[in-house]
């Protein structure tokens, strides 16, 4: 379904209460907030793409407290634990994306002609690229992690209004409600735009900039059939988001990761064969190269990096100090962790300097501050399950939230420790099919589109990461490994696991 | 009966994301070994097909799937997310790289489904898995008799 503009997003009532609940947070946030009027348009030296140029108003929301929060919440969680150089921010990402999401639209106006996208589609998209990760929480996915996994308000939302929240995560649909919401227009974009309110064409075009357009491009749902290549260039198969993040992470953490952005340049295209109405992003074969160095890296990224148990385990740990905020009614800065749009007042900071100062939390966030980051009691992979009813059993455990919690909470009853300090840990799934499945790439003018996955093997890529690499874990302090180990085999004794081989794998410091 | 989806009207109590996960997670394995009739090697794509072919009329157990839809392919996050764990922790496996058919054996079958009617016991809605099993299989013949590449 697209969607013309918000009003034909019916009310509902979960709906209703998290837009109330963004106005109140934004009616704080931008209470101070009075942007002032840019001379001219700056430019911002990038440690990934070098100057990244931004026109005025862009200053103006860059500035703008929805988007200098964005400095203090790193990109990858707390990855700079195991990667001390991973300090990357939302903020110079989101100005990545909108530096890519610009090139990508000057390459497709240099393949037909300036009219093809229209300086208002112009205006719009680099916003929606700029205010697309407004809604993160505190430490980013670990956050998203607590309000999403635990709250009803968004799933409901995500039921009410399919056609707007169906594929969208926490992040995206906090993004959405911020952008879109009428206070967000009256108390920054209103403003914004007066102060260019002399210089008429500018002053005009501004004031033709939908919010609910943008915001639909977020969630990743087109505003029309002819410009779905827009919203795809900030939410679809190979987006600007995706582009950004691969190298910004790769560089970041030291890995090496490569992208020839250059080539994507002169390879992405749009396409309209289909006679559907739609317009498409794609990728002429030339480009198809650096679609699957994107993919190619992505993989790297989860293998080394998001994957990593030392990052998986800081990860755990921060989920389980909001959590035990959130379920013991403990306030952070004075806010309690209720709804999802509370964490949009707090930044990673914040949070670690107040949870310090709270007796239940402090021992949580002083592990944290001192990098004493949980060991793998067990290591638990397809290889250590013994036969078809303990793979079940295994699986089931995954993916069942309540019965994971309670063997959490069983196994730290029997070893002696706190339950916060037990953790099952199933690291997510890399989602590389679903970029292959819908990145269309184009053989020949005139010829049919083909998926990626038709020229590339990703999924069997993806089957070998999965069946040879991947490894959930069973994680506790230091020091209480064996102990843990114990205990699991005591609670999960009715999954046949051979616990010598994964106790091994989990390498004790005694092993 | 396959063929005929009637639609159903999602739960309107609220509902936790782990809870539908957890819902999802045993339609997928109820629909993957209930029936008898489900061949163990399966193209993935049709199984994205049928799920979504299935969705309308089972909005309790999948009423979180949701699904992008194109001329040359139908994907599910939700879906592909089980599917992952699944091919992690040994339960299917990818038998051909290039077409990604998944294989799920009889033997992995059987535990499964001794594992979820025990789980299940007591709970009346295996009922409503196995006929949504039932209707996996025809469906999913209807589409597809062998994995062909």
């Amino acid at each position: 379904m697209i969607l013309q503009n918000f009003s034909e997003v019916k009310p509902t009532p979960a709906l209703n209460k998290l837009r109330g609940e963004v106005t109140e947070w934004l009616t704080g946030a931008l209470a101070g907030y009075n942007p002032v009027k840019i001379r001219s348009n700056k430019i911002i030296r990038d440690a990934i793409f070098g100057f990244i140029s931004t026109h005025r108003h862009e200053v103006n929301i860059i500035d703008s407290p929805i988007l200098q929060r964005l400095r203090y919440i790193h990109q990858n969680s707390l990855a700079y634990l195991t990667y001390p150089s991973a300090t990357h921010t939302r903020f110079e990402h989101s100005l990545g994306v909108m530096s890519v999401a610009d090139n990508i639209m000057q390459a497709i106006i240099k393949k037909h002609d300036t009219s093809i996208i229209q300086p208002l589609e112009f205006i719009e998209t680099r916003l929606a690229a700029l205010l697309h990760d407004c809604g993160h929480g505190p430490f980013s996915h670990a956050s998203e992690a607590v309000y999403f996994d635990m709250a009803t308000e968004l799933q409901s939302a995500k039921n009410e209004v399919p056609e707007i929240f169906g594929g969208a995560a926490g992040h995206e649909m906090l993004s959405y409600l911020i952008v879109t919401s009428p206070t967000f227009k009256t108390l920054l974009w209103d403003k914004v735009c007066e102060l260019y309110k002399t210089e008429h064409g500018y002053y005009h075009l501004l004031k033709m900039v939908s919010f609910d357009r943008i915001g639909q491009m977020i969630v990743g749902v087109p505003n029309t059939p002819s410009t779905k290549y827009l919203t795809q260039i900030i939410n679809g198969p190979f987006d600007a988001d995706k582009f950004d993040y691969v190298i910004r992470d790769g560089y970041f953490s030291g890995l090496i990761t490569t992208l020839d952005v250059d080539r994507m340049s002169v390879s992405i295209d749009i396409d309209n064969s289909n006679h559907d109405g739609e317009t498409i992003l794609c990728m002429d074969i030339g480009g198809s190269t650096t679609l699957e160095q994107l993919l190619f890296n992505k993989m790297l990224l989860f293998s080394s990096m998001y994957h990593h148990h030392k990052v998986r385990a800081a990860f755990r740990q921060l989920v389980a100090l909001l959590n035990t905020a959130r379920t013991n009614k403990i306030d952070i800065c004075g806010i309690e962790l209720a709804s999802p749009v509370s964490y949009l007042q707090l930044d990673d900071d914040r949070l670690i300097c107040d949870a310090l100062q709270k007796p239940k939390l402090k021992p949580l966030a002083e592990a944290i501050r001192n990098r004493q980051l949980f060991r793998r009691s067990l290591v638990i992979d397809n290889q250590v399950l013994n036969g078809p009813s303990a793979r079940s059993d295994w699986f089931l455990l995954s993916e069942d939230n309540d019965e994971k919690l309670e063997t959490e909470r069983k196994i730290a009853e029997i070893a002696g420790v706190e339950k916060e300090q037990v953790c099952i840990d199933f690291p997510p799934n890399p989602r590389i099919n679903s970029t292959a499945k819908f990145s269309m790439i184009r053989r020949a003018p005139d010829r049919p589109l083909v998926p990626l996955d038709s020229l590339y093997p990703v999924s069997g890529w993806l089957a070998g990461y999965e069946q040879f690499r991947f490894r959930s874990y069973i994680l506790g302090p230091e020091g209480s490994q064996e102990t843990i180990a114990n205990a699991a085999k005591k609670v999960l004794g009715y999954i046949d696991i051979d616990y010598e081989l994964a106790g091994s794998l989990a390498k004790w410091p005694n092993r | 009966m396959a063929g005929e989806i009637t639609e159903q009207k999602l739960p309107t109590e609220e509902i936790t994301p782990s809870e539908w996960r957890k819902r999802l997670t045993y339609a997928v394995l109820g629909s993957l070994s209930l029936s008898d009739n489900i061949p163990e090697q399966m193209p993935s794509d049709v199984v994205y097909s049928v799920f979504y072919q299935l969705k309308p009329k089972y909005p309790r157990f999948l009423g979180s799937l949701n699904f992008q839809r194109t001329k040359y392919a139908t994907g599910s996050k939700e879906l592909e997310d089980i599917l992952f764990y699944l091919g992690a922790f040994g339960l299917v496996t990818v038998e051909n790289h290039d077409f990604r058919c998944l294989r799920f054996s009889d033997k992995d079958k059987e535990a499964t489904k001794d594992n979820m009617q025990k789980r299940m016991a007591n709970d009346n809605s295996l009922a409503e898995l196995k006929d949504l099993s039932n209707d996996f299989a025809k469906l999913f013949r209807s589409q597809t008799n062998t994995c062909t590449k």
